[in-house]
């Protein structure tokens, strides 16, 4: 399973409706995305749920087919119920989380079925939260997602974001975070278990005092029990 | 317009949403705006529209997506007013 994932920092000054140009809206969004905002009582908030929604289908899109190009109406979004949106894009859709508190959006778009999942969300404390989609037994398939605040110490939001998907994605394949390894393959992130590619689809995010990570399908490695308590 | 010149105003329209001050200190056409500058991508949307009104230009959303590098806004403009 294909997943991308955004993180928008809600109280970034960057963020702020003073700080936009006053054409983002109508350069962005749709006609009826521009009516959602236009009569919602939390533009804000919808505002950057809706580009949220559009980023992290993008970033799907971009895995799918490499020459795609991010351009933001054609990625029209769709509400279907509290918490999930679809996202359409040519012939493609991709279901979309989100999950927000008063600090942050974070959406988690997948490909395809995932709509039908069910899921379990952390409750979120101190601006941070973790997100497990229960299994999808039909599709044996399964997405991990979270957001952590920045520390005085994550010096660098991409460092920091690695940090927590090595540790989410060592959790999944039971193994210490240490033997996992992030790097990026044409800006597209890739996890190794002791320098052997896993099968598992990353996507990292990071915005003003948050990163936020996904993953989809993660095949643990047939021998990896033997190495993992070296 | 020269192109140093529209070199120039293209860097003082991305600096306020520059998040690297050493890539900026340094930069040159290679310098990827979203990469190397870390400017947020939703910020871009911005700077298209700041060049649109800079230099009373249009910047079709298939020309902005090709925007990677500050050479490529200095070349999008300056064809944009040939």
């Amino acid at each position: 399973m294909l997943v991308g994932n955004d993180v928008v920092d809600l109280r970034d000054s960057e963020s702020q409706p003073e700080a936009l140009h006053s054409r983002f809206d109508a350069r962005v969004f749709t006609a009826a995305e521009r009516e959602a905002l236009g009569v919602s009582a939390a533009p804000h908030v919808l505002r950057w749920t809706l580009w949220a929604a559009k980023e992290s289908a993008y970033k799907i899109a971009k895995k799918l087919d490499p020459t795609v190009r991010f351009l933001w109406r054609e990625f029209s979004t769709h509400p279907m119920g509290e918490g999930w949106l679809v996202v359409v894009h040519g012939p493609h859709s991709f279901d979309v989380r989100v999950s927000r508190t008063d600090e942050w959006v974070h959406s988690v778009a997948t490909h395809s079925s995932a709509r039908h999942c069910s899921s379990t969300h952390g409750s979120a404390r101190h601006g941070s939260a973790r997100q497990d989609w229960a299994p999808l037994r039909s599709a044996g398939s399964s997405v991990g997602a979270g957001v952590e605040r920045l520390t005085r110490s994550d010096a660098d939001p991409s460092s920091a974001v690695r940090k927590f998907a090595r540790a989410a994605v060592g959790s999944r394949v039971e193994c210490p975070p240490s033997q996992i390894r992030i790097a990026a393959e044409r800006g597209i992130p890739v996890a190794f278990w002791r320098e052997r590619r896993l099968s598992v689809d990353l996507s990292l995010s990071h915005h003003g005092r948050f990163v936020a990570w996904a993953y989809g399908d993660c095949v643990i490695p047939d021998d990896r029990r033997g190495f993992a308590a070296a | 317009m020269t192109r140093d010149e529209i070199f120039a105003k293209v860097v003082e329209i991305v600096k306020p949403f520059v998040k690297n001050e050493d890539a900026l200190a340094a930069v040159t056409d290679d310098t990827n705006i979203l990469e190397d500058l870390k400017v947020n991508s939703a910020r871009l949307v911005d700077i298209i529209l700041n060049f649109e009104d800079e230099f009373d230009i249009e910047v079709e959303d298939e020309d902005a997506d090709a925007v990677n590098t500050v050479g490529d806004a200095v070349a999008l403009i300056l064809e944009k007013l040939s």
